[in-house]
């Protein structure tokens, strides 16, 4: 088994990093990602909480030699299940890959939240952290696809940052633009 | 982007449309009533039916406990 940890933070405020993630596909920075669909969403009545599950769709997956290995064809699936608390500003996601699950599992947590040892700043705190576990006879061969993983999940890991950033910038233009109407002079 | 099932993509982008303008300017407001569940509701039977199709369903039914989702198996 390995780890992988990541942290970084936003400059921009919690509501707008957590809209933004919403919003993060289509990216021309993750074409790997082909489709996301939302299967379930609600908010807990008595916490109001937003619960959302999603699956993504991705090609290349971590495990791509074994793809070619198996012969299958190189779209991955992975299920997200995200809680968004907005009293206690985190969002948290979970996921794993439902495709060669039996193989190597990437498990993975993303959390933002707001920045509090800060608050005027207004920033946001974003972790990121998985665990890959590759099922081998061989503990080589278990060793190899692990590695690999972690590798091509760091990569990844560097991309989804800059994709979730241009978002981010696209958001903060579309609110300049609206204030601009906004004081147009009559 | 596409939905995976094509015919699902309209529905789709209608309602991420409303879901978006619904997070920011009501449920982060602290209004959790819902705005959108019509049009949730076709996207996701349209997307079901796409992944029925695919034999996708048992698959996720299977992984939810192991990433401890709020859902239940609730395959359609």
């Amino acid at each position: 088994m390995k780890l992988f940890q990541a942290v970084h933070e936003y400059a921009q405020n919690w509501a707008t990093v957590t809209a933004a993630h919403w919003q993060k596909y289509p990216n021309d920075k993750t074409p790997h990602v082909i489709h996301v669909e939302t299967l379930n969403r609600s908010v807990d009545p008595d916490t109001g909480v937003l619960k959302t599950e999603r699956l993504i769709l991705c090609r290349q997956p971590c495990p791509a030699i074994i793809a070619r290995f198996l012969g299958s064809d190189d779209v991955s699936y992975v299920l997200e299940y995200s809680e968004v608390d907005p009293q206690h500003k985190v969002l948290r996601a979970v996921s794993t890959n439902l495709t060669y699950h039996n193989v190597v599992a990437v498990n993975e947590e993303l959390t933002y939240s707001a920045d509090t040892s800060q608050p005027h700043l207004q920033r946001t705190q974003f972790k990121q952290s998985a665990q890959i576990t590759a099922f081998s006879m061989i503990s080589r061969i278990s060793g190899y696809v692990e590695e690999f993983c972690v590798k091509r999940f760091h990569e990844n890991a560097q991309i989804g940052k800059r994709a979730l950033e241009q978002v981010l910038e696209k958001l903060d233009q579309a609110k300049v633009a609206a204030t601009s109407t906004t004081h147009l002079p009559m | 982007m596409e939905s995976v099932g094509k015919e699902c993509t309209q529905l789709k982008h209608q309602y991420e449309e409303c879901f978006n303008k619904w997070y920011t300017e009501k449920f982060l407001k602290g209004d959790h009533s819902p705005d959108c569940q019509d049009l949730f509701n076709k996207y996701r039977s349209c997307v079901f039916k796409t992944l029925k199709e695919r034999n996708m369903l048992d698959t996720i039914d299977g992984a939810r406990k192991e990433i401890g989702s709020g859902f239940k198996p609730q395959s359609e």
